[in-house]
């Protein structure tokens, strides 16, 4: 269910069409070209597409479903982890959690299978990069890598000086997914078990190694994705070190495209917005987080938040 | 569509398509022009309205079923004041017939809208929601009871400037009862059906899966129903129809014809599969090949 936050906007009411999406997303068909098991509940799923109007950018999303079924009837939205552009199509990557019935049943495709899929949607992190940004630090928590690997790509082209790094966490080494999405340099590693690298959370990871990440002054943006308690813990640590945070929050969609209301988030004046179009990436100024840790909501989201 | 053999004559006025979006899957008909863009449809009908703005539901707001799914979004709305100002000039100009849905937490309310409907230049016909999701059960008494349905159409009709649908709700004893009464309190056609009452249980949390008890159900898995009671309806009144309820292949929609809609709403599949619409009308176009008829007008029946 959607994750729910509270965010400030100048929005009125997510049904308010003068904000419109920032890039028109199109349908195409996508053909299943690899799919394999990425970690533990992980799995990496490829399709190769016509070419497309425009190429997606990192924190965006697709939403992905079956064309020869209508159970489950629902597209599910996935972030992108990769994307090339040939000169008659292109391949899109996507790092799959096995969460419930759709991903399940996309964890069981074929090679061949010809899916739906809706793209590019959503607000992207570059939007966040100007040209002189000498450091991204992006911090990962699980599947919430995914979006990350396509940044570690994109960055150079907005911001050639900038260096980038990844910080990335799952609970164990098993549920690792690096060797997929071939990442190497400026990766800093940490399980929960201490199974590979840093032992601990990737947060504590983060301030364990917070002076030398940050060296490059304020002027170094912190880009993250990954479970709630995650993003609430970093945004604890920016707040204390005054850093600029922006996070990528996870939800279910109905539609994806600001047509059904369904993935709605409270903002600062208690109002609703649309997840599919006002995020998934957002400002973490702009998320009222005591608020959201005191929600309700959040345990039918299926968070069991207990702040750290 | 340079064909014109898709046209379909619906309250006096020659629809170039029968494909209607229905309420609440369409947003205010701008929010993908590319995607889905609004000259695709025969009429749009746009997300309901209030006088004054709804916040809606809390969320989930949504779950998925069985080839269909729930919603609770609870008619969040802008308020047609806004609506009016906001987005209503840009609607205007596209040249396709829009039809807006509105309602009301109380009689006062739904005046008040058709009023404030009224008061816009260019609308093609307005459609009174007859259930009420804010006040659960005075709407359930709206929808079911003919006598207060037939007493809330007498007095918005006189209101309207525009031709009146009534969108009839499927939870209810005799459909055709209803039907029958708000024909006899002037309405000028009939939508059928909105969504089914249902309800999703996690298990696991012990709780709702959405943010409400309950939800509507739409999708696939309520077309069989919807097709019976547009079927019923059409038998039992004169009024022309919109047949809406999981229409999502040609068939679907050459089947809600035959049942007796004039027009075939789409809502749920708008979401899933924005190419549907184009799918819908590039098959109707294939049965009339393959029944040798030139156009779809006459092809609407009362099985």
């Amino acid at each position: 269910m959607p994750t729910s936050c509270f965010f400030r906007t100048s929005t009125a009411l997510s049904s308010d069409v003068s904000v419109r999406p920032v890039s028109s997303p199109c349908q195409t068909e996508g053909e299943v070209v690899a799919i394999a098991q990425a970690g533990a509940g992980v799995f990496w799923l490829e399709l190769a597409l016509p070419l497309l109007p425009m190429s997606p950018m990192a924190g965006q999303f697709a939403m992905v479903g079956f064309k020869d079924t209508q159970d489950p009837l629902l597209n599910r939205p996935l972030s992108i982890a990769s994307f090339e552009a040939g000169s008659t199509g292109c391949r899109v990557g996507f790092l799959v959690a096995i969460r419930g019935k759709g991903t399940k049943r996309l964890a069981e495709a074929r090679q061949g299978l010809k899916l739906r899929v809706i793209m590019p949607m959503g607000q992207s992190f570059l939007r966040y990069i100007g040209p002189g940004q000498r450091r991204v630090i992006a911090v990962a928590g699980g599947v919430g890598v995914a979006p990350m690997v396509l940044l570690g790509r994109q960055i150079k082209e907005v911001s050639p000086e900038a260096d980038f790094l990844l910080l990335y966490g799952a609970r164990t080494k098993a549920e690792l997914t690096k060797r997929h999405l071939g990442l190497a340099d400026g990766l800093y590693v940490a399980t929960e078990d201490g199974s590979e690298g840093f032992k601990g959370r990737v947060t504590e990871l983060f301030e364990a190694e917070r002076t030398l990440l940050l060296e490059a002054g304020r002027s170094a943006k912190v880009f993250a994705c990954g479970p709630l308690p995650m993003l609430y813990a970093l945004n604890k640590l920016a707040e204390r070190h005054r850093f600029g945070l922006v996070v990528s929050f996870e939800g279910p969609m109905g539609c994806g495209m600001g047509l059904c209301l369904g993935c709605v988030v409270e903002n600062w004046e208690g109002m609703y917005v649309k997840l599919c179009q006002k995020g998934p990436v957002m400002d973490a100024k702009d998320v009222d987080w005591e608020r959201l840790t005191r929600s309700d909501e959040l345990r039918c989201a299926g968070y069991d938040f207990k702040p750290a | 569509m340079t064909s014109n053999r898709l046209e379909v004559p619906f309250l006096g006025k020659t629809i170039k398509n029968p494909i209607a979006a229905a309420s609440g899957c369409y947003g205010y008909g701008l929010e993908q022009p590319e995607l889905l863009p609004p000259e695709a449809f025969g009429v749009i009908t746009l997300k309901g309205l209030s006088a004054s703005p709804k916040r809606g539901n809390p969320p989930p707001r949504i779950a998925e079923t069985p080839c269909g799914m729930l919603n609770s979004i609870g008619l969040e709305n802008v308020g047609i004041e806004a609506f009016a100002k906001n987005t209503w000039p840009h609607l205007r100009g596209l040249g396709v017939p829009i039809i807006a849905n509105f309602f009301g937490d109380d009689e006062t309310e739904f005046q008040k809208a058709a009023q404030m409907l009224s008061d816009l230049e260019g609308l093609f016909a307005m459609e009174l929601n007859l259930s009420c999701p804010n006040k659960p059960q005075w709407g359930s008494i709206l929808a079911s009871d003919p006598k207060v349905a037939s007493r809330l159409v007498r007095s918005i009709k006189p209101l309207c400037r525009y031709p009146l649908i009534v969108k009839l709700s499927p939870n209810v004893a005799s459909i055709s009862e209803v039907a029958k009464a708000c024909e006899d309190s002037g309405a000028d056609a009939l939508s059928l059906i909105n969504t089914l009452l249902g309800m999703a249980i996690d298990v696991d949390a012990k709780s709702s899966k959405l943010g409400t008890r309950f939800g509507g159900l739409s999708g696939p898995s309520i077309y069989p129903i919807a097709l019976r009671m547009v079927s019923e309806v059409s038998r039992s009144v004169r009024l022309p129809i919109v047949g809406m309820g999981g229409v999502s292949s040609p068939e679907d929609a050459i089947g809600m014809m035959l049942a007796g809609a004039s027009l075939v709403g789409v809502g749920t599949l708008l979401l899933v599969n924005p190419f549907g619409v184009e799918e819908i009308k590039q098959g109707m176009l294939a049965y009339l090949d393959r029944h040798g008829l030139e156009k779809l007008t006459g092809l609407q029946g009362r099985l």
